[in-house]
């Protein structure tokens, strides 16, 4: 689903922010992103939901190399991805509703299924009263609900997530993980990039670590190694989550 | 290209002063478009009316001498090959030909103006105006002979590069419209830049996102199209009437025929369409950098 190759990423004629990842996640595979701050994890992100193109290396997402890939050919990609940005990136001349709305505008779906999906997810995530509320108007939590619902409503076929429970409470950043997981069993290749040990600690899947913009695979449980020299590299990805994904 | 997504802000994209400075070019181009237009109606009408016609002049001072030569004038003309007709003007209308210039009342009977003998000639023939001059020189020894091609043909010449004057202006006019609403879009998309970068990222194709600018501007284009033509008329309207108001006006008749002002509708939807494309390919041209 979700392959790189000896990549490594620059912003302009900067130091490499990332070196020779190399990793692979199956469809329907979850797995925790961590790292400190400044270790890539965004950029990362960024080159998975195809913001960012890599300075070398090779990318395959859904079986298209998105290096070498037509640029008419990545609006359809794009619609498969569903992203939660850290800094919610919501519009904020739309309402909780359209904005919640706007993938499924964009992959040209019918009026009715718009409305019965968005008030479908809206009262799911807690925002039934919100709905025609602008973001300026939202608290933190709100505005990463409606963030969420916005990345999930398409059903996408990858979900990309940064910090999404940074937010809430405990109790709705459990609620939101189970929408995560409910969706992974459903198919959906799930990555969560997170600081939140407590959240990488409450499901048992495999961890993408990165420090220093090196990259290492983690099974569920182990912990990263101080030094990266030392540290367990396992050949193939995860097969699939623990108990959690299709198949 | 139709199919709509409501993504960008209500209020205006392109800032408040583009129709404004649509309305101003729609105006110039209009003025240059109705100067051009007119001219070139003018010339044709001209043209036609003038080239199948001469005028003899017969400008004996003293009034029975003048009569006599005009009635042997007349019989010559009539009986020269391709002449279709020949009529004497009447004291009535060569004074209404005076009146632009000498004002309404001021042609009296006791002002000394030559006989107009109007010639008419027969479709598809030619008369060599020297030679009828020559001829009626013999009956009519006052008669001058006026073939209109001679003087008509310098001032087609004439009308034909104010025509291209105009003709240089409209399309002056349309590059440096083009200019500026390029300027207006780079600058809306810049506004917008986070929205776009948003709605890309969640799949949307460049024509889905530079429809949503194009139609925002076809409506600013016609918008400023429709005041700009507004105060075309409005000016139209009072130049004429000013014109009208003048005693003897030594200035022709400025209202353009209806045509030439029908033709001025098309404006608008030149306008809209120009400013719509040109937003158009603005945006899909900054698109194209993005990844």
């Amino acid at each position: 689903m979700i392959r790189f190759d000896n990549v490594g990423m620059r912003y302009g004629s900067g130091d490499e922010v990332l070196r020779d990842i190399s990793f692979e996640l199956p469809r329907g595979s979850f797995h925790f992103l961590t790292g400190r701050s400044g270790a890539g994890k965004s950029s990362l992100l960024k080159l998975m939901y195809l913001s960012e193109r890599p300075s070398r290396g090779l990318i395959s997402m859904m079986g298209v190399d998105i290096v070498t890939a037509r640029r008419k050919a990545l609006p359809r990609l794009r619609r498969n991805i569903g992203v939660v940005f850290q800094d919610y990136r919501l519009l904020d001349h739309l309402t909780a509703y359209d904005n919640v709305a706007l993938p499924l505008r964009i992959s040209g779906a019918p009026k009715a299924e718009v409305r019965d999906y968005v008030e479908e997810l809206l009262v799911w995530v807690g925002l039934k009263d919100r709905m025609l509320a602008r973001p300026s108007t939202l608290s933190g939590g709100e505005k990463q609900r409606v963030a969420i619902a916005r990345a999930v409503i398409n059903r996408p076929t990858v979900l990309l997530a940064d910090e999404p429970t940074g937010n809430v409470d405990d109790e709705m950043a459990a609620r939101l993980l189970r929408l995560f997981i409910e969706l992974n069993r459903l198919g959906t290749t799930t990555v969560i990039a997170t600081h939140d040990m407590g959240l990488v600690d409450s499901i048992e899947v495999p961890r993408l670590h990165l420090d220093a913009g090196k990259l290492v695979q983690l099974p569920p449980g182990v912990d990263p190694p101080n030094d990266l020299s030392n540290a367990l590299r396992l050949p193939e990805a995860f097969p699939q989550a623990v108990g959690l994904a299709r198949d | 290209m139709l199919r709509q997504i409501r993504f960008l802000p209500s209020e205006n994209i392109h800032g408040r002063l583009l129709p404004w400075v649509i309305a101003v070019m729609v105006f110039l181009a209009g003025l240059a478009m109705l100067v051009a237009l007119g001219l070139q109606m003018t010339a044709r009408t001209w043209h036609q009316g003038l080239a199948q016609s001469l005028t003899v002049q017969v400008i004996n001072a003293d009034r029975t001498a003048r009569d006599k030569e005009v009635a042997a004038a007349l019989a010559e003309l009539r009986k020269t090959p391709g002449v279709a007709s020949a009529e004497e003007e009447t004291g009535e209308e060569v004074a209404a030909l005076l009146e632009p210039w000498l004002g309404k009342g001021n042609v009296g009977p006791d002002l000394p103006i030559p006989a107009l003998i109007d010639v008419r000639v027969a479709d598809g023939h030619k008369v060599d105006a020297a030679a009828l001059g020559a001829a009626l020189a013999k009956v009519a020894p006052s008669a001058r002979v006026d073939a209109h091609e001679r003087w008509l043909a310098d001032l087609l010449v004439l009308m034909r590069i104010v025509q291209w004057v105009g003709g240089v202006i409209v399309a002056l006019v349309g590059l440096a419209t083009v200019a500026i609403i390029i300027f207006a879009t780079r600058a809306g998309l810049a506004t917008h830049r986070e929205t776009v970068e948003i709605v890309h990222m969640m799949g949307a194709k460049d024509s889905t996102i530079a429809g949503a600018f194009q139609w925002r501007f076809l409506w600013v284009g016609v918008k400023g199209a429709i005041i700009g033509l507004a105060a075309l008329g409005a000016g139209m309207a009072i130049v004429h009437l000013i014109n009208q108001r003048l005693e003897g006006a030594l200035l022709p008749q400025l209202l353009p025929p209806p045509e030439v002002l029908a033709s001025l509708l098309v404006l608008p939807i030149v306008a809209g369409l120009l400013t719509m494309l040109t937003a158009r390919f603005a945006v899909m041209r900054a698109l194209s950098d993005m990844n």
